[in-house]
């Protein structure tokens, strides 16, 4: 391709700057000492210093899993720092007002609308800054309308049935590895309850951030939907440019009850590593909701633009009968990215239906892996799944790949899966410009196009800065 | 007895056999053998084929081919026409049911045990080189000891007329039996030939066969191959099929696989010239609590190579089938074409299907795709059906033909589609709603 579009594709990564707050960080490494400290630190009762202890020592016996399509050195897990706190004069702060204002600068920059005076959109936020929960706003709104919308650490201290009820239940602390270590170290995250037969009035949104140099972020985020509710919920991430591979592995659970919905939508784009691969985060996420009730419904919505390495699958266990399990996914690899990510919708309950669309945009020397799992139990009469896997090769350099898992016991089910590869074609080019539409937009409008049918699932103001997001993701990758 | 039974019992007794001593290949698949482990559940690629009940069977590897009933044996070859023909009985040549001197004064049937200077040098290169051993134990178990086998040798620019028919019968033996039979077909620049591969049974058996037939089709060959896979229900088979293309070569392969205790199919082409193509039509059927699995694995490693494979399946009662398809595009490989597609019906609620059709791509300029389905049958077709008068048992019997003979009808070869249906009657005899299903036409 022509070299216009070679240096297109190296734009700067815009959240990449540090922000100079003075923190308090816990030394490097990990044992049971770490964690009595952190969960010291956060205040918590003895039951969840507890069952973080019991998700340590089920972590010490597991090992990584290695069967992903990726390759990255060991991480090693006693040279990261487990917890790191914005350092304030007394404590935690107690509104706003007392938040350190280069961090409300930090998210300013990033825009986010922290600051309800900065009201943007009526988007209820929380912020999690490195591993502490930085303010919600939009709570007292929400308390009208009884949503509890909150951090995981006040949660646990002013809810702690909900927590004790729901916490683990969905993931497991010995799901899997990185669950296990999320389990035992996670620092902070969001708490939602919506309660019964209420749509919840406002978007709700989290942003995550890791600034601390040699730090891991671990939250954790809960999100229960009780009989007839309704929630939207987005969630953002950035990270500073550093030359050390950093660690992000979070959990998140989601719980619909009979006749509820959650919609989850995620705009992750974490520093991907710079043009050579030096680095970047490591984005080892473990997401999976239960359709707990009839006709409820869980829809996963993300953008993967950034991690140097993303190994993710937001999955759906479809209990309830008549529930629904969504799956949209655009993820675009440039520079030496990697991604293993995908779906697993687990049918359970009778005419449970599933849809899957994952679009994967590989560019540069980038390696882009679907990988999901569509299970059909022997009591899921008449369920349904449909899945669609495209991808779109920009470059000789870089991959792409399908791994799908079609496990059926039941002769009622539909299912059916179709994936396609192919890379922009020299026609649909040659058509744009012939139009006057220079080369570099005619590629962004094409993979725009690609991306459409995940982009409409996202909301609005989510859809504008995924089709932003991914146009400088892919400048300079076509030439 | 612990899970190794089968692999250290083999090594034992094959230690004791001797290989052709001008074969450099058994010494070291039988190093590669020893340093392997005996798949698990935890191994990737037989995570949905149990091999617990065949590990801890003490297989006997056998010298020489047992007695059979010749007369019912000559019943199961079918009226093929002119065919030079090899017969197998659980893993050795049986004479008399073979014949094909014809291609063997020609030179295109030999014996390794028969081999000349030139055949063997051939064969010493060619063997064991369309595979990665790491990958396929049972293969190094076939090659750790190889005291004779069948080499098929199209000469250049000649064009086989008669069809080769080979096959491989399994009978009951006094013990559980190994069977390791093994052939190398190696189609000369612009060569043309077919290959009948019958897999069959005389009744019950106890035999685990374990087959290898490697395929090395050099430039502007062409190789039409026939397989059917039609053996009892008490079977035990690892079949592994290996093929190498060199440029502008021309692989078609049909084929008809019935369940069995266990059965599995490890089927690996490597384009290695450019513009070859090569085309898989399959069909699969398990019943009763058979198992089938197929693991299909493309390996396009050079430019301007065109494939495509359609496979379809029919699983009902308690069987189990199990598809695996793997399109690996390497990096140079630009301007590839390829395709793969697997359908299924699934009909009983006791029955399982798990299929992973698998993209694997580092070039860009390629045209993939693959797709999968499972599903049920019609039932607007059904209704269809009704409308006209015809009941729901007919319906059901017609709409499964129609599945699979959609395949078995493409067979280049009407004699082979004949026995084909033959052995589908059998197949289908006993399936309940199904069994009026070949009288229909």
């Amino acid at each position: 391709m022509s070299d216009e579009i070679e240096s297109l594709i190296r734009r700067e990564y815009e959240a990449g700057f540090v922000t100079n707050i003075e923190s308090e960080t816990l030394p490097p490494g990990l044992n049971e000492d770490v964690i009595r400290i952190i969960s010291a630190k956060k205040n918590e009762p003895e039951w969840m210093l507890q069952w973080r202890l019991e998700a340590y020592r089920k972590w010490c016996d597991m090992e990584a899993p290695q069967w992903a399509h990726l390759q990255h050195p060991p991480v090693d897990f006693n040279a990261i720092s487990y917890y790191s706190s914005p350092k304030s004069k007394d404590d935690a702060p107690k509104s706003l007002d007392e938040v350190d204002p280069e961090i409300l600068e930090t998210f300013e920059k990033l825009g986010i609308p922290l600051h309800e005076r900065a009201k943007l959109a009526g988007v209820a936020v929380d912020a999690v800054f490195d591993s502490v929960s930085i303010g919600t706003t939009y709570k007292d709104e929400l308390a009208k309308a009884g949503v509890i919308f909150c951090s995981i650490s006040e949660a646990i201290k002013d809810y702690p049935d909900l927590i004790q009820k729901y916490l683990g239940s969905v993931v497991p602390q010995q799901d899997n590895f990185y669950a296990a270590l999320n389990s035992a170290v996670f620092s902070d995250g969001s708490f939602v309850y919506i309660p019964k037969n209420t749509r919840c009035p406002m978007e709700l949104s989290t942003y995550f951030r890791i600034n601390e140099l040699n730090t891991g972020q671990f939250e954790r985020t809960l999100i229960v939907a009780d009989e007839g509710s309704y929630v939207s919920y987005l969630e953002g991430c950035t990270a500073p440019m550093r030359d050390e591979n950093q660690l992000h592995a979070a959990v998140v659970e989601l719980v619909a009850l009979g006749d509820a919905e959650i919609k989850y939508s995620t705009v992750q784009n974490w520093y991907p590593g710079d043009e050579n691969g030096k680095g970047g985060i490591y984005n080892f996420v473990t997401k999976r909701g239960v359709c707990d009730g009839a006709n409820s419904k869980i829809s996963w919505t993300q953008v993967e633009t950034g991690s140097a390495i993303t190994w993710k699958y937001p999955s759906v266990i479809l209990r309830g009968d008549n529930s629904i399990g969504e799956f949209y996914s655009v993820a675009l690899t440039n520079g030496y990215q990697q991604a293993d990510t995908g779906t697993k919708m687990i049918h359970l309950g009778k005419n449970t239906k599933s849809t899957i669309v994952s679009k994967g945009i590989s560019a540069g020397r980038s390696q882009n892996a679907y990988r999901g799992l569509v299970r059909i139990s022997p009591r899921a009469e008449g369920a349904r799944n449909y899945t669609q896997c495209d991808s779109l090769l920009i470059g000789d350099q870089c991959g792409a790949h399908t791994f799908p898992y079609i496990e059926n016991k039941n002769p009622d089910a539909i299912l059916e899966h179709e994936a396609t590869t192919s890379k922009v074609s020299d026609d649909q080019l040659f058509l744009c410009r012939q139009r006057g539409i220079d080369e570099e937009k005619a590629v962004s409008m094409i993979v725009n196009g690609f991306c459409k049918e995940v982009f409409k699932e996202l909301p609005m103001e989510f859809a504008v800065e995924a089709g932003k997001l991914l146009e400088v993701s892919l400048e300079g990758a076509v030439g | 007895m612990t899970p190794h039974d089968l692999k250290q019992q083999a090594q034992q007794q094959l230690a004791q056999q001797a290989s052709l001593d001008w074969l450099s290949l058994p010494q070291k698949a039988q190093a590669t053998f020893a340093a392997l482990d005996m798949p698990t559940r935890k191994t990737e690629a037989w995570k949905y084929t149990p091999l617990t009940a065949l590990l801890n069977t003490p297989y006997f590897a056998h010298t020489a081919a047992g007695q059979v009933d010749e007369s019912a044996a000559a019943d199961r070859l079918g009226q093929l026409g002119d065919v030079s023909r090899l017969v197998f009985v659980n893993g050795h040549l049986h004479p008399g049911l073979s014949s094909y001197s014809d291609l063997e004064n020609q030179g295109i049937v030999t014996l390794f045990s028969n081999a000349n200077d030139a055949q063997r040098e051939l064969i010493n290169a060619e063997l064991g080189t369309a595979f990665e051993p790491q990958q396929h134990v049972f293969a190094t178990l076939n090659y750790s000891c190889i005291e004779d086998g069948v080499l098929i040798q199209a000469p250049t620019d000649f064009k086989v007329q008669q069809p080769i028919q080979l096959v491989y019968l399994s009978s009951g033996e006094a013990q559980p039996a190994l069977a390791q039979s093994r052939v190398l077909v190696y189609g000369a620049a612009g060569s043309s030939l077919e290959l009948i591969e019958q897999y069959d049974s005389l009744g019950e058996t106890n035999v685990f066969h374990n087959q290898m037939t490697e395929i090395s089709l050099q430039p502007n060959a062409r190789l039409t191959h026939l397989r059917l896979q039609v053996e009892h229900e008490s079977l035990s088979q690892v079949n592994g099929l290996h093929v190498k293309l060199a440029a502008g070569s021309h692989y078609e392969q049909h084929a008809l696989a019935f369940g069995s205790a266990l059965k599995r199919n490890d089927i690996n082409i490597n384009f290695n010239g450019s513009n070859a193509y090569c085309r898989l039509n399959g069909v699969f059927l398990s019943k009763h609590k058979q198992h089938i699995d197929n693991h299909l694995n493309l390996e396009h490693g050079v430019p301007h190579c065109n494939s495509d494979t359609v496979y379809k399946g029919f699983i009902t009662d308690s069987s189990r089938a199990v598809f695996n398809g793997r399109i690996h595009i390497h990096k140079h490989a630009q301007k590839t074409e390829a395709h793969l597609n697997n359908k299924n019906l699934l009909l009983s609620k006791q029955a399982e299907l798990d299929t992973k059709p698998e993209l694997e791509i580092y070039a860009d300029d390629v045209k993939c795709s693959h797709g999968a389905s499972i599903g049920k049958l019609d039932d607007k077709s059904l209704f269809y059906f009704q409308s006209r008068g015809i009941d729901r048992a007919t319906a059901e019997a017609m709409l499964c033909l129609g599945f699979v003979n959609e395949m078995v009808e493409q067979f280049p070869n009407t004699a082979v589609i004949e026995l084909a249906r033959q052995r589908l009657a059998e197949f289908f005899n006993d399936v309940d709603q199904l069994n009026h299903l070949w009288t229909l036409e």
